[in-house]
């Protein structure tokens, strides 16, 4: 496995971070941001449960 | 008891001077109250595909149309007199006396009118398109060679035996039929477009073996989506998932549908009407999509604001969908944008008939992918080397995403026959160690604009848990595969993300449910 990128000396924090899991081949996936967590939340939100009951079944349609 | 009515069987050549209008449809739509808005599009498709000849035979023979005419009737109290009037298309050279010898695809299709009277009345009352078995829109070049529409992607053909001059013929197409306002509705008339496509019944479901099943007595009012739901959950292969569209921005609602259209499968869209009371239905089997689409990108580009998603739904490029509507008739294309333009006119519900019933939403599937994207690949630069892989791992990417609902046997299929545009492919070990994915989940395809539009290709996937409890907070429990360019992240028996080499090193194509020809 390629991973000789790790003794790169000019990695961020995060990458230096990710190449010391790499030992234990696991990465650690990053957490949402809160702004993240509340786009999700959103799409959540947005599509709600739906009633069993309501009716669908318009009558014949005719345009002249 | 119903008195059947005599067809006058005949062979006739459409081609000019014949006129659909006054020699076909003002001849077999018999009752005034209805307008033959749907027979003449039936004829403007067979028109446009260069139709030569119709064949007029009687349907009266067939049990399912008896058993159809027999409900009519008998919900009218019995009595009345009935027509059933079998029309077949042909795109031959030469007159079809022996449809055997008729090359398959200038068959253009086959429908069947039914024409009722009523026991009260001296005029028919009730006409509809009881079946049509059209097979789907393509050009001719009149040398007995059809190409499909440009760009026309159906996900999913029934196959369908049809009888003309006593021969069978082997028909493909998207079933379709209409409601008679009396026995069945739009609701009936999509259930069994759809299920009668992806060959959930055989024979294909009537609209009295719905009624049956649901214990409704005619005359029917509706269906409720618990009825609809308890229909799809009692066919064989299909699953109903419902989705509210109430709360949904159109990017989201495109997203959904696009997704299921990806996966292969067809969709009912509930959209209400201008009467408060009646929401309408039809069938989504398909799309077009337009890779020369200038707004995906070009239109956060110039607003300049923050983008409202971080990354670019591949239902962007989707301008416009294919239905049939029961009132209108069968293959129309729907703009995209089509339920935005009048507030009349919206989208209530997306009927999806997936072969299972996953817990978490398309939509919801590729926020997370996109999320963990744009999260996780910079802390993996170290990782491996590569061009493509530095590439993504070294640069801010607004990637293209597509969501695709997908049978673990069938994405090892296309890991297996996936070569990368420089000729890398995955290695057999790798494939293996995916075994143990689940039966089911959300494949979250990645790319670039320009890899998508113009190789139709993708840098790889991000599988996303289709049925776990989603967790806003801990994206990595959605998780159970990524793969990218030169590497792979399969979740582990502890439920960590662990590592390897990947044997592909570039893009490779998209997935595509079925051959796709003739694309732009």
């Amino acid at each position: 496995m390629g991973n000789h990128r790790e003794e790169d000396n000019t990695s961020t924090p995060s990458q230096k971070t990710a190449a010391r899991d790499s030992r234990g081949r696991v990465i650690e996936v990053p957490k949402p941001t809160q702004d993240q967590q509340n786009y999700l939340e959103e799409i959540k939100r947005a599509t709600g449960h739906y009633d069993p009951d309501v009716v669908v079944g318009g009558p014949r349609r005719s345009s002249k | 008891m119903w008195t059947g009515l005599p067809t006058i069987e005949s062979c006739l050549c459409c081609e000019p001077p014949f006129s659909f209008f006054f020699d076909l449809v003002a001849t077999h739509w018999k009752a005034a109250e209805a307008y033959p808005l749907t027979l003449h599009r039936i004829c403007t498709l067979a028109r446009k595909q260069g139709a030569r000849f119709v064949a007029i035979e009687s349907a009266l023979p067939r049990a399912d149309i008896r058993e159809e005419i027999d409900a009519l009737d008998g919900s009218l109290g019995g009595g009345g007199a009935a027509e059933a009037v079998t029309i077949s298309f042909f795109a031959s050279e030469t007159e079809p006396t022996d449809t055997a010898m008729v090359p398959a695809d200038e068959v253009l299709g086959q429908i069947v009118v039914v024409n009722y009277r009523a026991p009260t009345s001296s005029e028919f009352t009730h006409t509809y398109i009881y079946e049509a078995i059209l097979t789907p829109p393509a050009l001719r070049n009149g040398a007995g060679h059809s190409r499909p529409l440009l760009n026309n992607f159906i996900c999913a053909e029934g196959e369908f035996l049809c009888v003309v001059k006593g021969c069978e013929l082997t028909l493909r197409g998207i079933y379709y039929c209409q409601q008679n306002g009396l026995t069945h509705v739009c609701a009936h008339a999509c259930l069994r477009m759809a299920l009668n496509s992806i060959g959930a019944f055989d024979p294909p479901v009537s609209s009295k073996a719905i009624n049956e099943k649901l214990g409704i007595t005619p005359p029917s009012t509706g269906l409720s989506l618990g009825q609809i739901a308890k229909v799809i959950d009692g066919s064989q292969g299909a699953k109903a998932s419902i989705v509210e569209c109430d709360n949904l921005t159109l990017s989201k609602f495109l997203t959904i549908l696009a997704a299921i259209v990806e996966s292969g499968h067809v969709a009912l869209l509930v959209f209400t009407t201008g009467d408060p009371q009646t929401e309408h239905v039809v069938t989504v089997f398909g799309h077009t999509r337009n890779s020369d689409e200038w707004h995906p990108e070009a239109v956060p580009t110039y607003s300049g604001g923050p983008p409202s998603t971080p990354y670019y739904p591949s239902s962007f490029w989707i301008d416009h969908f294919l239905m049939h509507d029961d009132n209108f008739g069968p293959y129309y294309a729907f703009s995209s944008r089509a339920l935005d333009v009048d507030q009349k006119v919206r989208a209530r519900y997306i009927v999806a008939l997936h072969p299972v019933c996953p817990a978490v939403r398309p939509d919801y599937a590729e926020g997370v992918a996109g999320i963990t994207l744009l999260n996780l690949l910079p802390s993996l630069a170290p990782l491996r080397a590569g061009k493509w892989f530095d590439f993504i791992t070294q640069n801010q990417i607004k990637f293209v995403l597509r969501t695709i609902l997908i049978e673990k046997s069938k994405y090892l299929d296309h890991l297996q026959s996936s070569r990368a545009h420089d000729g890398t492919a995955m290695a057999s070990h790798e494939i293996e160690m995916l075994k143990g994915l689940p039966d089911w989940f959300w494949m979250v395809e990645f790319s670039l604009p320009a890899l998508y539009t113009g190789n139709r290709s993708k840098l790889g996937e991000i599988l996303i848990d289709g049925f776990a409890q989603p967790d806003t907070a801990d994206l990595g429990k959605s998780l159970l595969f990524v793969r990218l360019p030169s590497l792979l992240m399969l979740k582990n028996t502890s439920g960590q993300m662990a590592y390897s080499a990947s044997s592909m090193h570039a893009h490779s194509p998209i997935y595509q449910h079925r051959a796709h020809e003739h694309v732009w």
